[in-house]
């Protein structure tokens, strides 16, 4: 009786310390300014790139949470409250989370669906295409697409506060050039591995818009969500491609566990290339050489880019 | 420790949730959501307890998964009520299968249960992969709905007057309705659970009243599950009466404790979320486990400090 | 033997087995008003089981039970039960009141509250087995005697003309015992009728009008002068145990 009780404590002691950890910096916010809760660190990234400081930002999630699987804490509920604007990603990248946001205009809470204008034919669908297709959520690594989720944000914050619009249009215009020379300088180096080495294999389906951006074949374990498990065929697929196509190497995701992709390169004698940032943005401190020979930290969709570029190069250029 | 423990402050904790009207009622939709969950499940709870199928909950809160999916894949689409009813079908035949079990072949009733709802679990997980493999009802949002979200579902509005999100006015129903159902029906609940015989011998119909219990047990899940998730759910149909009965030994006194034990989880797990910055639903079985602990210690009825003298002459629960 | 009411308790030709195992073969018994019947046997007997299908609790393969000339559960209503001490859940959240006033639910209707006249009834069956000073006592806090005292407060509280008692004298003090017996009686002059289970020869002929020897067949079943006989105890505990036989020696020099 008694040993029980002392394990059901160490589990949930061990369950509250690792879901409290991570979150501990305290956002002091500027009581003065309005407050923006962004849901994504990609979010984050664009929204401050265009509003510089003129609003307080704070991101639900935080760097490394997969957000197919977050889970609000008690001060993300808070933010939320407090917030005078919600910015969520939307198709359903945040799960459960955007499915309600999408309503709460109805609770006196202001959101805005970043991805809610783009045009269809631009985006990757999944699923059974005719009867119930799913939207692919990561149009991050689309450059173009996520010029355009810039352009869109910053003609809606114009109107929530148009006193800042000049400095936004700045911003914007800043950011997009930023954007096109990632672009350019991933072009470059992507075109430096072999034709018949440019296949990406992946934990999970996130890498379709970059793929077709910049000519790569992108091969996953799990679908576009991290939430179903992969089957043993699935897996099976993926063993064969590596071998047949000869692929020299896999990556893993920062914010998806490893263990699977993993035994599958000990499997077929790859080496796993590194860690690729897929869901969620990186830390300030993880840096990365870019275009011009600037350093860029991997908190920025720049740096994550760049990261990411780098990473595969490295790997499958050889 | 010090790490492990977050600063106690004392205002951030107990005021600031509470400070403006806004978030008095948003946060205050949570605690109550909280707390119908739990004196809901608390009272049901107390009749399954001293029935010793205290794993029934947990039973029933797997067994239904496949019906989720069969009714999603039946009306292809996720409305409540067709979930509602395909959830509360599975867990009645998940209940039929293991009566049947443990009745016709000479598998122990432990047993029965741990057969059947894993078995249930796993044709749920099967269908998903094969129908519903966007569907977004995958295991994950069964067993960690958010009880934080509470605010941001949709409203209920009769004529102009604003009820509440829809969760919580429905879970407000159960519970007053689980509270008249047991007022009415106490003299045979606690009859047909104390002296099967006895029951017999009274003319009551001993099979209706076991699976009109089981019923309203599922009913009672299938509301709660969805928003606030399994783990809150089954911890509360244990916690409440278990630890009532270190104080109190009589039926409609435990009934009665489960109300303010309830409140208190409720009320306490929502601060204790706010110190430790996590997820809310498991704060609150983290207070029902240390409300236990506590009861267990000091407790008039077999507590171990009041009776560290006494021999044990209390039998033992199996 | 013609009787103007029906019987208590008429079983026809009963059989009864436990999946493939045989319990109980082609029991035929009449039982009239107003006796006090206690059924004898070996361990494994089916004693139990024979009170149990008597209650309805287990389904015969064959034959019949007929209570007070009825086959239908209405008939249930009249009569009393004190089940086997192992089979209650004494950790069971309920006092001691509690478990005498279940024994007035059959009298109150469906969605009726318990009345002030059955609180009092309930009181009065305690004071008669002298446990009213127990009354908000948890039940798993009394000793064995005690305990039994409270069934049988609550047999007292349904007010039935048929009483079958599982082993009431099992773990029993000796002042239960008498007190139980003395009870037993009084209720059999009031032209009730008691069916026991008992497992101690050696004061069952003092206590029984009748006795039913049991031993998967019916042996014997007839009043104590006719059925207490060495040969058929004997007969019904087998060879098995001599000490048997010489108890029942001492007990018929007694």
């Amino acid at each position: 009786m008694f040993i029980k009780i002392i394990c059901a404590f160490c589990i949930l002691t061990f369950t509250l310390i690792s879901s409290s950890c991570g979150s501990k910096e305290s956002d002091v916010l500027n009581e003065e300014k309005s407050t923006i809760v962004v849901t994504t660190t990609q979010l984050k990234d664009l929204v401050s790139k265009i509003t510089k400081s003129r609003f307080n930002i704070v991101s639900l999630m935080k760097p490394g949470i997969d957000p197919h699987t977050y889970k609000p804490t008690s001060r993300d509920i808070l933010a939320l409250t407090k917030a005078d604007l919600v910015i969520y990603h939307g198709m359903m990248l945040e799960g459960r989370l955007s499915e309600l946001l999408e309503k709460a205009e109805q609770q006196g809470i202001q959101t805005y669906n970043a991805t809610s204008s783009l045009k269809s034919a631009r985006i990757i669908f999944h699923g059974d295409i005719k009867k119930n297709p799913q939207p692919d959520p990561h149009v991050w690594f689309d450059p173009e697409i996520w010029t355009t989720v810039a352009e869109n944000f910053t003609k809606m914050i114009c109107l929530f506060d148009p006193k800042g619009k000049s400095g936004y249009i700045n911003n914007l215009l800043s950011f997009t050039r930023e954007i096109e020379e990632v672009q350019k300088w991933t072009i470059k180096k992507i075109s430096t591995i072999p034709t018949n080495k440019r296949t990406l294999v992946t934990s999970h389906d996130a890498y379709s818009y970059f793929g077709r951006s910049f000519g790569l074949e992108v091969v996953a374990l799990q679908g576009i969500s991290t939430l179903l498990e992969s089957g043993l065929g699935d897996r099976a697929k993926v063993v064969d491609l590596i071998k047949e196509q000869n692929i020299p190497a896999v990556f893993i995701e920062s914010s998806v566990n490893p263990k699977a992709l993993n035994e599958i390169a000990k499997e077929c004698g790859v080496s796993v290339g590194g860690e690729l940032f897929s869901d969620a943005l990186g830390t300030e401190a993880t840096l990365s050489v870019g275009p011009e020979g600037n350093s860029y930290s991997a908190n920025t969709w720049t740096g994550m880019m760049v990261h990411n570029v780098n990473t595969i190069v490295n790997s499958l250029g050889k | 420790m010090s790490d492990f423990f977050p600063i106690f402050d004392f205002i951030d904790i107990f005021w600031t949730p509470w400070s403006t009207p806004q978030d008095y009622i948003w946060n205050g939709k949570i605690v109550l959501m909280g707390f119908f969950v739990s004196a809901s499940c608390g009272m049901i709870g107390s009749f399954i307890v001293v029935r010793r199928l205290a794993l029934m909950g947990d039973a029933i809160s797997h067994g239904i998964l496949p019906g989720l999916v069969l009714a999603f894949i039946v009306s292809q689409s996720k409305a409540l009520l067709p979930m509602f009813i395909g959830a509360c079908a599975a867990g009645m035949l998940c209940n039929f299968c293991i009566e049947w079990l443990n009745k016709k072949t000479p598998i122990k009733l432990d047993s029965a249960m741990g057969l059947t709802f894993t078995s249930f679990f796993a044709l749920g997980i099967i269908l998903i992969a094969q129908f519903a493999n966007n569907a977004h009802i995958d295991a994950e949002c069964l067993l960690y709905g958010e009880i934080g979200y509470i605010p941001l579902e949709k409203h209920i509005f009769i004529g102009d007057f604003h009820l509440g999100p829809r969760p919580l006015v429905f879970m407000g129903v159960v519970l007053i309705s689980i509270t008249v159902l047991i007022i009415l029906f106490y003299k045979q609940l606690m009859v047909t659970s104390f002296d099967l015989t006895l029951s017999v011998t009274l003319g009551l119909p001993v099979k209706i009243f076991h699976y009109g219990l089981m019923l309203c047990l599922a009913f009672t899940i299938v509301s709660s599950f969805e928003s606030v998730g399994v783990i809150l759910v089954i911890a509360m149909i244990i916690f409440p009466s278990i630890t009532a009965s270190f104080f109190v030994t009589r039926m409609p006194n435990i009934l009665f404790s489960t109300i303010p034990l309830s409140a208190f989880y409720s009320i306490g797990g929502f601060c204790f979320a706010r110190w430790f910055d996590c997820s809310i639903a498991s704060a609150m079985v983290v207070v029902a486990m240390l409300c236990f602990f506590v009861a267990w210690l000091v407790g008039k009825e077999n507590g171990i400090l009041l009776n560290f003298t006494k021999p044990k002459t209390f039998s033992k629960i199996k | 033997m013609k009787h103007k009411s029906p019987l208590p308790l008429e079983i026809h030709d009963l059989t009864i087995s436990y999946e493939d195992k045989p319990v109980l073969y082609g029991i035929d018994l009449k039982i009239s008003d107003g006796v006090l019947v206690g059924i004898i046997g070996p361990n494994g007997a089916g004693k139990s089981t024979l009170i149990q299908a008597i209650m309805g609790m287990v389904k015969p393969l064959g034959g019949w039970v007929k209570i007070f000339g009825q086959k239908e559960k209405k008939a249930y209503l009249r009569v009393g039960y004190i089940p086997q001490k192992e089979s209650v859940d004494w950790s069971f959240p309920v006092s001691v009141l509690d478990v005498v006033l279940m024994g007035r639910y059959g009298h109150a209707g469906w969605l009726r509250r318990i009345s002030k006249k059955d609180r009092s009834i309930a009181y009065e069956c305690l004071e008669k087995v002298n446990m009213h000073s127990f009354a908000d006592r948890q039940i798993g806090k009394l000793s064995g005697g005690q305990q039994q005292r409270v069934f049988l407060a609550r047999a007292l509280a349904q007010e039935s003309d048929l009483y079958l008692m599982d082993e009431p004298f099992a773990g029993v003090d000796a002042v239960t015992e008498n007190a139980t017996i003395e009870l037993l009686r009084e209720l059999k002059n009031k032209g009730k009728t008691l069916i026991v289970v008992h497992h101690d020869l050696s004061n069952a002929k003092e206590y029984f009008d009748e006795i039913i020897l049991l031993n998967m067949r019916l042996i014997a079943h007839g009043p104590v002068k006719e059925v207490y006989t060495k040969e058929l105890l004997q007969k019904t505990y087998g060879g098995r145990l001599t000490v048997f036989t010489e108890i029942a020696d001492q007990s018929t020099k007694r």
